[in-house]
């Protein structure tokens, strides 16, 4: 049992991957559920970057190319499907992988995230340990796949 | 120091820069002995340090307020120096002791000194609103933390919950159900095991009365997570509701602290949840990990309770399959435990097929099932003792249809229905009642009818004895290809037949006893016809090749 505590220690330092830790960009409206996941983020060891709106999340991205962006749907100003676009038109095949959270998962539709670089629709209320371990496994699957995200962001 | 977080450290770090901006030194008094400077962080530190201290006389000005709480729990004490300041006897002598030449700490130190004495409460006093507006924005980040983590937690508590929910309703592997739910709840807690302890074993479903003491636990090995739970449920009264407690080493040197919420059934406490962390640290066990445990405690007692249900239905099931069974058996005592040997046979022959558990049930079911119709073939010819007529021969092969008709409407008997009806069915297609050839028998009526036909032939029929082992077998490998499925009569021929020959002693042994009743009771009434004429259609519910053999 120690031997898994001490596995997932390691995991935490994981993020570190090319010495400088993963930025991720957490954009949600609501500033509880931002910090909240800022927060778990950071204490896995990645650098976490809030944005209030799809807008300024955007924004954001241009100007620090996240390694990962953690994002709402439903924002003021441009919501969470507007910002993904955003990446893809920013970054084209180098879009960072995104998370997008939701209190209406009924309402996503396979349609809806075609050409997007959505990984994961996750439902609120959801699990921020799991969101963290999503986030690690979403990341490692990138660098498995060859071209990293990372090195492309 | 008690500046602990990095938060805390930035904040502290911040200020340290608006002081040095606003002309202002910045020294720190906390829990460790002396001052520490803040500001200028560059500074001559031990030059700086002396000067705070000396308040109020050669033209230091100094004041001291608390650092904000949320930051640290010290004291600030902020200063500027008037020209005045560098003549003094105490700047000499500060100098003196850091070895700094006084002429250039003079230059060092410029920004930090007013013109006027008259400035200096005023410049302080602006420091000192913005050391209480940083104490708010402390204040503020602090409570935005702590909703962001109950917020946290009512996620986990609800993550945990749809989980669950989503999760039991496959009863089919309880312990498994009972581990991930375990796990669950340690994964949510970050705690280092979580495991259920059953005490009330009597009230508990079957699928759980054999499981091991500690039912199902993660994060450590069974055999110490029972040691664990064993010391936890000693000190602990169950009666008197959820508890957490320290508990003696349960993990080689290691203590630990769990907490214990009890499990209920129907309001009747059947065990308990526990789980724990190997720190002594009685706090990190709260109200929090209470109230997950209990969430979890309210899926755990109904899916047993469920379970329990279940059982008893099937228990209900099974009785009623009992009985319409051995219905059949108190009309022919010829074809006593006949059902019985057959289900065991057939489902020794799924053994062999390594069928899965479930087709393993269904198989037992349709063989206890598959003669039912006979109970709508009349007594006179099923038994008959000697040969039947074309007619009569007619009237057995009605027993399949008899009995799926019978059982048709039954529920939960639909999946054994193609093995009650097809199990007369020929290989290679002269069987009956449907003439279904090779493949397109269903393959529960090919297992069946390789068990049907070896009882039939082993056992004593009203018209024969029983059939030497040795020509049974025979029999059934001459039957391979022609009546039985060879991949099934291959099966059966791997199988042991010790449980199967106790079962048939038995039987013979009852069986003998009734019909010597059975033959003092006949004598005052009619004897039978004895009709040696018709021979052609004895064994008639075995196919011709095993006529020849008889």
């Amino acid at each position: 049992m120690l031997g898994v505590m001490d596995h997932h220690n390691h995991q935490a330092a994981g993020p570190t991957a090319a010495g400088s830790a993963i930025s991720v960009l957490v954009a949600d409206d609501d500033a509880s559920i931002r910090r909240l996941v800022a927060k778990r983020l950071e204490s896995a060891g990645y650098v976490a970057l809030q944005a209030r709106n799809g807008q300024e999340a955007a924004d954001m991205a241009r100007e620090h190319r996240p390694g990962f962006v953690v994002s709402d749907w439903n924002m003021p100003k441009l919501d969470g499907l507007g910002f993904a676009r955003s990446l893809v038109d920013t970054f084209g095949d180098a879009a960072p992988p995104v998370i997008l959270l939701t209190a209406r998962e009924f309402e996503v539709r396979e349609e809806m995230l075609a050409g997007l670089s959505i990984k994961q629709v996750l439902c609120k209320p959801f699990s921020a340990r799991k969101l963290v371990d999503a986030v690690e496994a979403i990341l490692a699957e990138g660098a498995a796949d060859g071209p990293s995200l990372r090195e492309a962001a | 120091m008690n500046d602990g977080t990095s938060e805390n450290r930035v904040v502290l770090a911040e200020l340290a820069d608006a002081a040095t901006e606003l002309g202002v030194a910045l020294a720190m008094i906390g829990d460790e002995p002396g001052l520490r400077v803040l500001a200028p962080a560059d500074g001559p530190s031990e030059l700086l340090a002396a000067l705070a201290r000396a308040d109020g006389s050669a033209g230091v000005y100094a004041t001291a307020m608390p650092c904000p709480s949320p930051i640290a729990d010290a004291s600030l004490i902020a200063f500027v120096l008037c020209p005045a300041v560098f003549a003094s006897e105490v700047f000499a002598e500060a100098c003196a002791a850091a070895e700094i030449d006084p002429e250039r700490a003079a230059e060092t130190l410029d920004r930090f000194v007013v013109t006027s004495g008259a400035d200096a409460p005023r410049l302080l006093r602006g420091f000192e609103m913005l050391v209480e507006r940083s104490g708010f924005a402390a204040e503020a980040e602090l409570a935005a933390d702590e909703l962001a983590d109950s917020l946290g937690k009512a996620f986990e508590r609800a993550d945990v919950t749809l989980t669950l929910a989503a999760a039991m309703h496959d009863p089919s592997d309880p312990l498994s159900f009972i581990s991930a739910a375990c796990e669950e709840l340690r994964q949510a807690l970050q705690l280092d095991w979580a495991g259920v302890v059953f005490h009330a074993r009597d009230v508990l479903p079957k699928a759980l009365r054999m499981s091991p003491k500690f039912a199902a636990c993660s994060g450590v090995e069974p055999r110490e997570a029972e040691r664990a739970a064993t010391a936890v449920l000693a000190a602990a009264d169950l009666e008197s509701g959820p508890s957490v407690g320290a508990f003696a080493p349960p993990f080689a040197a290691q203590h630990g602290v769990a907490l214990v919420q009890p499990l209920e059934i129907d309001r009747v406490a059947v065990g308990a949840l526990v789980a724990g962390r190997n720190d002594a640290d009685l706090m990190s066990i709260d109200s929090y990990h209470l109230t997950l445990a209990e969430s979890v405690c309210a899926f755990l007692g109904p899916f047993i309770d469920n379970l329990r249900l279940r059982e008893s239905e099937q228990r209900a099931f099974f009785a009623t399959l009992e009985a319409l069974s051995s219905t059949l058996d108190a009309k022919d005592s010829y074809t006593r435990g006949h059902s019985e040997r057959v289900a065991h046979l057939a489902v020794a022959i799924a053994e062999q097929l390594k069928l899965e558990r479930a087709d393993l049930d269904r198989i037992w079911i349709a063989g206890r099932l598959h003669d039912v119709g006979k109970i709508g073939v009349p007594e006179s010819v099923l038994l008959k003792p000697g040969g039947l007529t074309d007619a009569e021969f007619e009237q057995i092969k009605r027993h399949p249809t008899i009995g799926f008709e019978i059982l048709r409407g039954v529920p939960g008997v639909e999946p054994m229905l193609p093995a009650v009806l097809h199990h007369h069915e020929r290989w290679d297609g002269r069987g009956y009642p449907a003439g279904l050839a090779g493949e397109n028998i269903p393959v529960d009526a090919r297992i069946m009818a390789v068990a049907d036909t070896f009882d039939a032939m082993s056992s004593k029929r009203s018209y024969r004895d029983s059939l030497p082992r040795e020509v049974v077998l025979a029999e059934l490998e001459r039957s391979r290809g022609s009546q039985l499925d060879a991949h099934m009569v291959d099966a059966f021929m791997r199988v042991d037949l010790s449980q199967y020959d106790r079962m048939a002693a038995n039987a013979v042994a009852q069986t003998k006893g009734e019909i010597a009743e059975d033959e003092r009771s006949k004598d005052d009434g009619p004897a039978e016809p004895d009709d040696a004429s018709a021979s052609r259609h004895r064994d008639a519910d075995r196919p011709d090749d095993v006529k020849r053999a008889a």
